[in-house]
């Protein structure tokens, strides 16, 4: 009985544990993040993209419009989202005059958090930073912005000798370090940052394929299907939820670090 | 003599990574979670604690990213 | 508590993925430099081996040295 797996070919033809069509187990691969484009090189991360952004766009202005000092419930909300950055990521991080900088942290938070959320909404089950362009583009602009800062704040020269000599070390390990200071802070930092939030959603998603299709091929009607196909089912549901928690927080932390080099730009190490 | 039982091709140095990195992810947790726990202990150590802390994560890291360079040393 | 008036590059997040940036910095520079060395000599996996091992030995030297610094020396243990 436990052994003995009924096809399920008669009820519906498809890769079934049981089924006489000899197709393994259909592992998912890179393969299916490569999705066609709609029309001419408008594709699926694109559209979803710039629907994201017309949905922020959308829901801010309809929360700060009207504003009254004693909020209703959508500016209560929205409020919520900025004070959250301003001051739990700004003021923390940078210091009161940072304010100027709360704008770009706020954008780059939701952006990054409603490209992750298009992951878990059905429909649309793509998330988009797990293409690596969208990372990258993300993540050399935080580096421009850093770099231009320093530059400006600290003088040219001068930000680089501070970033290569930290004070309070001692001297004969200076030649040594400074290459590993310079590489760490100028190269190492973008390529960390795109590549935690590329590989964080990339894993994510094919994670989610994997249980999918799992669901799918152990259904069967005998004891090993059944019981494989509804814990992959209750596996799905659980990562589902574990992914959501994953992603709010890669958001977070690509939003703060950010606010970090930035503080890093404007306040040298004294 | 022997028969072949099971047969792994593609990239082994993957492997060798995956199975690298199971070491340093429970050493590493295991240094942050004292860690914690000792700041809670006693508050006023906290830069002591932090010192030790963050030298025992980068010994532990050093053995994971050891292991991401060891498939080129000892490849084909 | 940490706030901003303690320096940035002294709280512990990013003072974590700063040991972690110069770890793989190290690593990279130095198994790069060891690569090239081999590559003269002869043996590039010798190089490659010999650099990343400099270059963990050299990164762990700057992660200690930077955090004895970080602190200004008046948490560190000679107070007891």
């Amino acid at each position: 009985m436990l052994g003995a797996v009924v096809p399920m070919a008669e009820i519906e033809p498809g890769c079934h544990l049981g089924n006489d069509f000899g197709c393994g187990f259909p592992a998912p691969d890179a393969s299916i993040f490569e999705i066609e484009p709609y029309f001419g090189s408008f594709t699926k991360p694109v559209f979803l993209l710039l629907l994201g952004s017309l949905i922020i766009i959308i829901f801010f202005l309809a929360a700060f419009r009207n504003s009254k000092l004693i909020p209703g419930k959508l500016q209560s909300v929205g409020e919520m989202g900025y004070l959250f950055i301003r001051d739990g990521i700004s003021r923390e991080v940078i210091g009161k005059d940072g304010d100027r900088f709360v704008p770009l942290l706020f954008t780059l938070f939701f952006f990054v958090w409603i490209g992750n959320l298009w992951g878990i909404i059905p429909g649309a089950q793509f998330p988009v930073n797990s293409r690596f362009a969208f990372p990258v583009g993300l993540a050399i602009t935080v580096w421009l912005i850093y770099m231009y800062l320093g530059m400006r704040h600290q003088g040219p020269i001068k930000f680089f000798t501070n970033m290569m000599f930290p004070p309070g070390m001692p001297k004969a390990i200076y030649v040594i370090l400074a290459p590993i200071e310079l590489i760490s802070n100028v190269i190492v930092r973008p390529v960390t940052l795109s590549i935690r939030l590329f590989a964080n959603m990339f894993a994510g998603h094919l994670l989610l394929t994997v249980f999918t299709v799992a669901t799918f091929y152990l259904a069967s009607l005998s004891l090993v299907g059944i019981l494989g196909s509804a814990t992959s089912f209750l596996m799905t549901i659980i990562f589902t939820a574990f992914e959501a928690l994953i992603q709010a927080l890669q958001a977070y932390i690509f939003t703060l670090l950010t606010a970090v080099y930035i503080a890093g730009s404007l306040h040298a190490e004294h | 003599m022997v028969d072949l039982i099971a047969e792994l091709t593609g990239s082994v140095g993957s492997i060798g990574y995956g199975l690298a990195a199971i070491g340093p992810g429970i050493g590493i947790g295991i240094i942050f979670g004292n860690g914690v726990q000792a700041i809670a202990r006693q508050p006023e150590a906290y830069g002591v604690i932090r010192q030790n802390m963050l030298l025992g994560f980068a010994l532990a890291e050093a053995l994971a990213l050891l292991g991401f360079v060891a498939p080129f040393v000892f490849g084909t | 508590m940490k706030s901003a008036k303690e320096p940035v590059d002294a709280q512990t997040p990013n003072a974590a993925w700063t040991v972690m940036n110069n770890l793989i910095a190290g690593i990279l520079l130095y198994g790069g430099v060891g690569f090239l060395i081999g590559y003269f000599l002869g043996n590039t996996s010798v190089g490659l081996a010999v650099g990343a091992i400099f270059g963990i030995v050299a990164s762990t030297y700057l992660i200690f040295f930077r955090l004895r610094a970080l602190d200004g020396g008046h948490n560190t243990q000679r107070e007891a």
